[in-house]
C-alpha cells in the first residue's frame, strides 16, 4: 500500500479538477458528495499505510516518482516519503479534514461560492499533503507555497468585503517574509549538502559536530519559515485576521493542519536542530513567548472567533516550546491534540455563530446552553481538553510538554504553567459568556436560535469523542510503562537526534507534584472565571468604552498592528511613495503630464511636443554610463 | 602635414560646436556639412582614402541634401516659433544647460582617461601584423582591399545588410505613405 | 542557416503576398514558413557548423535560442488574426516587418563576429522603430517609435564605439580572436567592453539604461509590445550572453562587479517602480525590467550552466508574456482600457482567461509548480555557485515584491466586481494559443528537466 501512497493527495486533487471546472454545472449535494468522499478515500488509504507501515520493519519508505530537476551535481526527484511522522500527519490532515469537509456542506449550504469553496478546499488537502509527504525540502516547499495559496483565497472567500481581502493580504505578506527565510534555507541546504532529500541530509548532518555554523544559519533560515507560517512572534498578527475567513476554513487551515506546518518542518528536520543549541534555545524561547503574550490578548477579546484564533497562536506556542526543548514526541502528540479540540473548538463557534446569523460577538451571546445542548456538550468537553484537566487529551499532551520543559529549566516550566492558568482563564470565560446566563441579543435573534443540523453535529460529536480519548496515545511513564503509543511509533524519526540530547531526568515524584500543581492551578483559574462571569455575571465592557492599564494593553493586542504600521508599513509607503513620484512622474511623466494629467488625450499630444523628455532620458543614460566608468576607476 | 590635420580638426571641433549650439537649423545643417568634410579629411590622415571618399558621397551628398530637403519641406512657423522659444538668455551657457555641459565634460573626461591609460605602441596584434608585413604603407589600392575584403571574408554581413537595408525601406516607405488611403 | 535563409526569403515573399491583396494567405504562409525554418534549425543540433569565414557559428546554443524566438513569434502570430486589420490596410508590412526582426534576432543569437552581432541588432531594432509607431494616427505610437529611434540610435553608438575599442585592443572582430588575444589588461579592451555593456543593457532595458521601456511598451500595440518584451528580450540576452561567454568570459573579473551593480540597480528599479502602477501595460514594462534584472544574475555565472539557465528563463518568461499581454490586449479591447479596475470580475465572465493570465502573472512571479519558478531557480542557482549569495538574496527579496504587484491582477479578476462586465469573445487563434501557452507553463513547471538540460 506505502508504494501507492501518491494516491493520497491525488484524490483530492481530483476533487478539486472536478468541483472546480465544473462548478456552474455540479449541483451543490454533489459537489459536497466528491469533495468529502475524496478526502475519505485518503483517509482510508492513510489509514491502511498507517497499519502497514507500522506492521513492517522500515522506519520510513521513499516513493519514486519521477525526476524533477536535474541541474550538474543537483538532482531533486519528485518523490514522497511515508515515515511514522507523516503518518500522523496524514491521518490528522485526511481525518479531521474529512470531518470539517461533511461539516462545511452544512455550515455553507446557503452560500452561492459553494462548488468553489469546495474546490479550494480539496485544493488546500491536496497541497497539504504534499507538503507533508515529500521527501526533501524542495517538494515540501511546493506544498508550503500551496497551501499558502488556498489559505489566501480562502480567507478571502466573502471577497465582496474589502476588509477580509485584506486580511487575505496581510496573510499573504506575512507568510512571504516567512518564505524568504525558507528559500533561503533551501539554498543553504543545497550549498551544505547538496541535495534537498531527507534521506541524504539527515544521515550526513548526523556527522557535523554539534554547534556548526552552517546547521546553525541553516535552521535560523528554516524557523524563520516556521514562524511565519505557524503564527508566531513576531509574525502571528495575520492569523486572527485570518478569521475573516469561512469558519470551517478556520478550523482546518487556521487551526488544525496549515499552521502546524511549521512545527511539521521543525520536528522533521529535529536532527539539524539538535545540532545546534543555540537555533534550539530561540525556537523555545520564541514559542513560550508567544503562548503568553497571544494568551495575555486572548483575555480580553470579545469575538469568540478570535479568542480561539489567540489561543491556537499561544498553543503554537507550546508546540515550539515542546519543539525548543527537544520534546519533539510531545510537540507532534500536542499538534494532534490540538488539532482535535481545537477544531472542535472552531467548528462549535461556528455552530453558534450560524445558529445567531452571523453574530460573532460574545457580548450578544449567553444562555445558549438549552437551545445547543450538542454544541454546548461537546465544547465543554473541548474546552476541559484544552485546559488541560486529565483525563481529557489536552493534560497529557501539556503535561509532556511542561515536564520536558521543568527538565531543561525550571523557569520554562513555571512561565509555561503561568500561561496554561491564563489559558484555562480565558476559555470559560468564552464558554461562560457564550453558554450561561441570559440572551444579550435582540429579540429576533433570539428567535431564531436553533441546533445546528446532523451534519454539522455529527463531525461536532465525533471530535468530542476524539477530544477526551486522544490522550491516551500518550500516557506519560508515572502511570504506566511503556504506555506511550505516539512515542514507540514515533521513536525511529527521533533516534538520531534523542541520542545528541540531553535525556530528560525529572523523578517520578517531581512529575506528580508538577501535574498537582497544574491541575490545581486550572481549577483555580476556572473558578476565578466562573464567579466573574457567571456569579457576578460580568459582560465584557463595548468597544466605546476607554480601558486603562493592562487591560488596555491587552485589549488593543499591545498594540502590535499599530505598531508594525508605524515602524514598516509607513516608511515603506513612504519609499515606494518617493521611487513613485521621483522615478516614474517627475522622470518619465514629465512636468507636462502634472499640468494636463487629467485630460488623457490632451495630455498625450503635449508629451509629443515635449522632446526635453527624451534629452532627460539621454542625460541618465550618459550618467549612468560615466558613474559606471568611474566605478571602474576607482575599483580597478 | 601636422598643420593640416590640425587645421582639419580645428575646422571641425569649431563646426561642431556652432552646431551643438546654434539656434538656427539651416545654419546648424551648414555647419554639420562642414563637420563631415573635415572628417573626411581625417579619414585621408588615417589612410582610409576610400572611407574618406564615401563619408562625402554618402554623408556631405546624401544626408545632408535630405537634411536641406526635409528644412524646406517644414513648416516655416514652426521653425520660427523654436527659434524664438530658444532665444531667451545668454547664448552658450545657460543655467538650464549646466548639467547637461557637466556631463559631456565629463564623458570627454572618461575618453581622454581611455586615451592616456593605454599604451598604444605595445599592442600585440600590431607586433604580429607587422612581423608578417600585413601592413597598410599608403601605396595601396584601398578601393581594391575593401572590395575584396567585402566579397570574401565580410560576404555574410554584406548580405545580410541587405536585408537590413529592406527592412529599412518597407518601415520608411510604411510611415512615410499618404495618409488619405487608410 | 537555412532557418536564417527562409526566415529573410519569407519576409519577402510576405511582402509579395501583401502586394498582389491575397491577404488571407499571409498567416497560413507565415506559419508554414516559420514552422520549416524551426524544423531547419534544429536539424542544425549538434553539428556546430561556421558559416562564411566564422561570421557564424550554429551551435547548440544558436539553434536552441534561434527554434524558441521562432516558436515565439509562431505564437504571437496566432494571436495577430485579426489584430493588424484593425489598425491599417497595410497588413503585410506588419507581417514582413516582424519575421524582418526575427530575423536579426536570429542572426544576434548565432553570431560568431562583432560585426555580425551589429548587423543582427540593427535589422531587429530598425523592424522595430516602425513596428513601434506603426499605428500612425495615434500619437503615443507616433511617441513611442520616435523616442525608441533617437534613444535607440544613441545606444547604438556606444555598442558600435565599443565594437570599436575591442577591435582596437585585440585586433579582430572574431570572438575567439577576441578571447584568446590576451589583451584583457588593456584599458581600450575594458573601456569597450563597459561600452558594449551599455549598448546591449539599452537593448535588454537594464537600469538605468531602461528609461525607454514603459513609454515605449505603452506607446507601442499591444501585440509589437508583447514582440518586445519576448522575441527581443530574449535575443538580446542571448547575444548578450553570448558575446560574454565566448569573448569576454576569462575577463568575468573585471566586468562581474559593474554586471552586478546593474542587476541591483535594475531589480530595484523595476520592482518598486512596478508596485505603484495601475495600469497593466505598465505594469508588464516595469516587470519586463525587473526580469532583465534576474537574468543578468545568470550572466554573472559565466560558464555553460548561464545558458541553459538563461534558456529556461527566457521560456518561461516568454509563454508567461504571450498569455498576460494576450489577456491585456483582449481586455483593452473589451473594455476600453488596460487599468487595473478593467480586470474587474473577469473570473466569473471568463474564467478561462482569468485562469490562463493568474497561471502566467504567477509564473513572472515565480510560484512553483509553474515554468517560472524554474526560470528563477536555476538563475538563482548560477549565480549561488559563483558566490554571489548576497546578489540572490536581494533577487529573492525583490521575487517577494514582485509577488505583490502581480497579484493585484488576481485580486482584481477574482475578489473585486464588475456589475456591467460581460464575457469576452475569444476567436479561435486566441484560444489554441492561450491554451497551449498554459499546458506548457504547467509542463515545464513540473518538468523542468525536459528544457534545462538541453544545454
Amino acid at each position: 500500500m506505502i508504494e501507492k501512497s501518491w494516491l493520497i493527495p491525488l484524490l483530492p486533487f481530483l476533487g478539486f479538477l472536478i468541483n472546480g471546472l465544473g462548478r456552474s454545472r455540479i449541483s451543490k449535494k454533489t459537489a459536497a458528495v466528491i469533495g468529502s468522499a475524496s478526502v475519505l478515500c485518503s483517509f482510508i488509504l492513510s489509514v491502511l499505510v498507517f497499519f502497514e507501515l507500522q506492521g513492517s520493519a522500515e522506519t520510513g519508505v521513499t516513493v519514486k516518482l519521477f525526476e524533477w530537476i536535474r541541474a550538474g551535481s543537483l538532482q531533486i526527484p519528485f518523490s514522497f516519503y511515508v515515515d511514522p511522522l507523516t503518518c500522523v500527519w496524514l491521518l490528522v490532515i485526511t481525518g479531521i479534514g474529512f470531518l470539517i469537509h461533511v461539516y462545511s456542506a452544512g455550515y455553507m449550504h446557503a452560500d452561492q461560492g459553494f462548488g468553489k469553496f469546495f474546490s479550494y478546499l480539496n485544493l488546500f488537502v491536496f497541497f497539504m499533503l504534499i507538503l507533508v509527504m515529500g521527501a526533501g525540502y524542495a517538494i515540501m516547499f511546493i506544498g508550503w507555497e500551496g497551501v499558502g495559496l488556498c489559505s489566501y483565497l480562502l480567507i478571502g472567500f466573502w471577497y465582496k468585503n474589502d476588509a477580509y481581502n485584506d486580511a487575505a493580504k496581510k496573510a499573504f505578506i506575512m507568510n512571504r517574509i516567512g518564505d524568504l527565510g525558507f528559500l533561503l534555507g533551501i539554498f543553504l541546504l543545497i550549498a551544505t549538502f547538496g541535495s534537498t532529500d531527507f534521506t541524504e541530509i539527515f544521515p550526513q548532518a548526523a556527522g557535523f559536530q554539534s554547534g556548526d555554523g552552517r546547521l546553525l544559519a541553516i535552521t535560523l533560515c528554516l524557523f524563520i519559515g516556521a514562524v511565519g507560517k505557524s503564527a508566531q512572534l513576531p509574525l502571528y498578527t495575520w492569523l486572527p485576521d485570518a478569521m475573516a475567513g469561512p469558519t470551517p476554513v478556520s478550523a482546518l487551515i487556521h487551526a488544525a493542519t496549515m499552521v502546524t506546518a511549521g512545527v511539521y518542518m521543525v520536528a522533521r528536520s529535529n536532527i539539524l536542530y539538535a545540532l545546534s543549541p543555540v537555533a534550539m534555545t530561540v525556537v523555545a524561547i520564541t514559542g513560550l513567548a508567544t503562548a503568553i503574550f497571544a494568551a495575555l490578548i486572548a483575555l480580553t477579546q470579545n469575538d469568540i472567533k478570535k479568542v480561539l484564533a489567540y489561543s491556537t497562536v499561544s498553543q503554537l506556542g507550546y508546540m515550539f516550546l515542546a519543539l525548543g526543548v527537544g520534546a519533539f514526541t510531545g510537540a507532534v502528540f500536542h499538534v494532534m491534540t490540538h488539532a482535535f479540540f481545537k477544531a472542535l473548538l472552531f467548528l462549535g463557534a461556528g455552530s453558534v455563530i450560524h445558529a445567531l446569523h452571523d453574530q460573532q460577538d460574545m457580548r450578544r451571546m449567553g444562555g445558549l446552553k438549552k437551545a445547543m445542548p450538542v454544541t454546548f456538550l461537546t465544547m465543554l468537553l473541548a474546552t476541559l481538553a484544552i485546559s488541560g484537566i486529565p483525563p481529557f487529551s489536552g493534560f497529557f499532551s501539556k503535561d509532556e510538554i511542561l515536564a520536558h520543559a521543568f527538565s531543561r529549566d525550571p523557569l520554562l516550566w513555571v512561565l509555561g504553567f503561568a500561561g496554561a492558568l491564563l489559558t484555562a482563564f480565558y476559555m470559560f470565560r468564552m464558554l461562560f459568556l457564550t453558554f450561561w446566563g441570559d440572551f444579550r441579543g435582540t429579540a429576533k435573534e433570539k428567535q431564531g436560535i436553533h441546533e445546528s443540523p446532523a451534519s454539522m453535529t455529527v463531525p461536532l460529536i465525533l471530535l468530542a469523542v476524539l477530544s477526551v480519548v486522544g490522550g491516551f496515545l500518550g500516557i506519560p511513564e508515572v502511570f504506566a510503562r511503556q504506555a506511550h503509543l505516539l512515542g514507540g511509533f514515533l521513536a525511529p524519526v527521533f533516534a538520531a537526534s534523542q541520542e545528541v540530547l540531553p535525556a530528560m531526568h525529572v523523578p517520578h515524584s517531581t512529575e506528580w507534584i508538577l501535574m498537582g500543581i497544574s491541575v490545581l492551578g486550572v481549577l483555580v483559574s476556572i473558578g476565578m472565571a466562573w464567579s466573574l462571569y457567571v456569579k457576578k455575571k460580568r459582560v465584557p465592557a463595548e468597544d466605546t468604552v476607554q480601558r486603562s492599564g493592562l487591560v488596555a494593553w491587552s485589549y488593543h493586542k499591545f498594540y502590535v498592528d499599530e505598531l508594525y504600521q508605524a515602524l514598516i508599513v509607513r516608511p515603506l509607503d513612504a519609499l515606494s511613495g518617493f521611487f513613485y513620484r521621483v522615478m516614474d512622474k517627475r522622470f518619465i511623466d514629465g512636468i507636462v503630464n502634472g499640468v494636463g494629467s487629467t485630460i488623457l488625450a490632451f495630455s498625450s499630444t503635449l508629451r509629443l511636443l515635449q522632446t526635453g523628455r527624451i534629452g532627460s532620458y539621454l542625460f541618465y543614460m550618459v550618467a549612468g554610463i560615466i558613474l559606471i566608468f568611474l566605478l571602474n576607476y576607482l575599483i580597478f | 602635414m601636422t598643420a593640416i590635420f590640425y587645421i582639419l580638426a580645428g575646422i571641425m571641433l569649431a563646426a561642431a560646436c556652432y552646431v551643438a549650439v546654434s539656434r538656427d537649423i539651416a545654419r546648424a545643417v551648414f555647419c554639420f556639412f562642414g563637420v563631415l568634410f573635415a572628417m573626411a579629411g581625417l579619414y585621408i590622415f588615417a589612410l582610409a582614402d576610400f572611407v574618406a571618399v564615401t563619408q562625402i558621397l554618402v554623408y556631405a551628398g546624401g544626408v545632408v541634401v535630405l537634411m536641406i530637403f526635409a528644412l524646406m519641406l517644414t513648416d516655416k512657423q514652426l521653425l520660427e516659433n523654436i527659434r524664438r522659444g530658444e532665444s531667451s538668455g545668454p547664448r552658450l551657457f545657460r543655467a538650464r544647460a549646466l548639467p547637461s555641459i557637466l556631463l559631456a565634460l565629463a564623458v570627454f573626461a572618461v575618453l581622454l582617461q581611455v586615451i592616456t591609460a593605454v599604451d598604444w605602441g605595445n599592442m600585440a596584434w600590431r607586433h604580429e601584423a607587422v612581423a608578417a608585413g600585413n601592413r597598410i604603407t599608403g601605396h595601396e589600392n584601398m578601393v581594391e582591399n575593401v572590395g575584396v575584403n567585402l566579397m570574401t571574408r565580410y560576404l555574410l554581413p554584406f548580405e545580410v545588410i541587405s536585408v537590413f537595408l529592406l527592412a529599412a525601406l518597407i518601415g520608411a516607405a510604411y510611415l512615410a505613405r499618404g495618409r488619405t488611403n487608410n | 542557416m537555412t532557418s536564417l535563409i527562409i526566415v529573410s526569403v519569407l519576409a519577402v515573399a510576405v511582402l509579395y503576398l501583401g502586394l498582389f491583396k491575397y491577404k488571407t494567405a499571409l498567416l497560413p504562409v507565415s506559419v508554414t514558413g516559420l514552422l520549416a525554418a524551426a524544423a531547419m534549425a534544429a536539424m542544425d543540433w549538434d553539428l556546430e557548423k561556421m558559416y562564411f569565414s566564422e561570421m557564424m557559428l550554429f551551435d547548440n546554443y544558436a539553434v536552441a535560442f534561434s527554434i524558441l524566438l521562432i516558436l515565439t513569434t509562431l505564437l504571437i502570430f496566432g494571436l495577430s488574426r485579426n489584430y493588424f486589420e484593425k489598425i491599417s490596410n497595410n497588413v503585410a508590412e506588419y507581417y514582413a516587418l516582424m519575421l524582418f526582426a526575427l530575423a536579426g534576432g536570429v542572426v544576434m543569437v548565432s553570431f560568431h563576429n562583432l560585426a555580425m552581432l551589429f548587423i543582427g541588432i540593427e535589422i531587429l531594432s530598425i523592424s522595430l522603430y516602425v513596428l513601434a509607431g506603426i499605428r500612425r494616427k495615434d500619437p503615443a505610437s507616433n511617441e513611442a517609435s520616435l523616442k525608441y529611434f533617437l534613444m535607440g540610435a544613441f545606444a547604438t553608438g556606444f555598442l558600435l564605439f565599443g565594437t570599436a575599442l575591442i577591435y582596437g585592443a585585440t585586433g579582430s572582430f572574431n570572438l575567439a580572436a577576441i578571447a584568446s588575444s590576451g589583451a584583457f589588461e588593456s584599458a581600450l579592451f575594458r573601456a569597450g567592453v563597459l561600452l558594449m555593456m551599455v549598448g546591449l543593457s539599452f537593448k535588454v532595458s537594464v537600469a538605468p539604461f531602461h528609461t525607454w521601456t514603459p513609454d515605449v511598451y505603452e506607446g507601442s500595440p499591444g501585440l509589437i509590445a508583447m514582440f518586445m518584451a519576448t522575441v527581443v528580450k530574449t535575443a538580446g540576452f542571448a547575444a548578450f550572453l553570448r558575446l560574454f561567454l565566448m569573448a569576454f568570459a576569462e575577463a568575468s573579473a573585471f566586468w562581474a562587479i559593474t554586471v552586478a551593480i546593474l542587476c541591483i540597480l535594475t531589480l530595484f528599479a523595476g520592482n518598486i517602480t512596478a508596485v505603484f502602477q495601475d495600469r497593466f501595460k505598465r505594469l508588464l514594462a516595469w516587470s519586463s525590467v525587473s526580469h532583465a534584472g534576474y537574468l543578468l544574475l545568470a550572466i554573472l555565472a559565466v560558464g555553460f550552466s548561464a545558458s541553459s539557465a538563461v534558456l529556461v528563463y527566457t521560456i518561461a518568461y516568454s509563454l508567461a508574456s504571450v498569455a498576460a499581454f494576450g489577456i491585456m490586449i483582449l481586455v483593452s479591447r473589451a473594455r476600453g482600457n488596460d487599468h487595473l479596475d478593467s480586470f474587474n470580475g473577469l473570473a466569473r465572465t471568463n474564467p478561462f482567461l482569468a485562469f490562463t493570465l493568474t497561471l502566467a502573472v504567477c509564473s513572472l512571479a515565480g510560484i512553483p509548480l509553474t515554468a517560472g519558478f524554474f526560470g528563477k531557480f536555476y538563475v538563482f542557482k548560477v549565480a549561488l555557485a559563483q558566490g554571489y549569495t548576497w546578489l540572490v538574496v536581494l533577487a529573492v527579496i525583490n521575487a517577494m515584491i514582485g509577488i505583490y504587484y502581480y497579484f493585484k491582477v488576481i485580486i482584481a479578476m477574482y475578489m473585486k466586481e464588475n456589475a456591467n462586465a460581460v464575457a469576452i469573445q475569444l476567436n479561435p487563434g486566441f484560444r489554441l494559443v492561450l491554451s497551449i501557452v498554459v499546458f506548457l507553463i504547467f509542463l515545464f513547471g513540473i518538468f523542468p528537466g525536459l528544457i534545462a538540460n538541453i544545454l
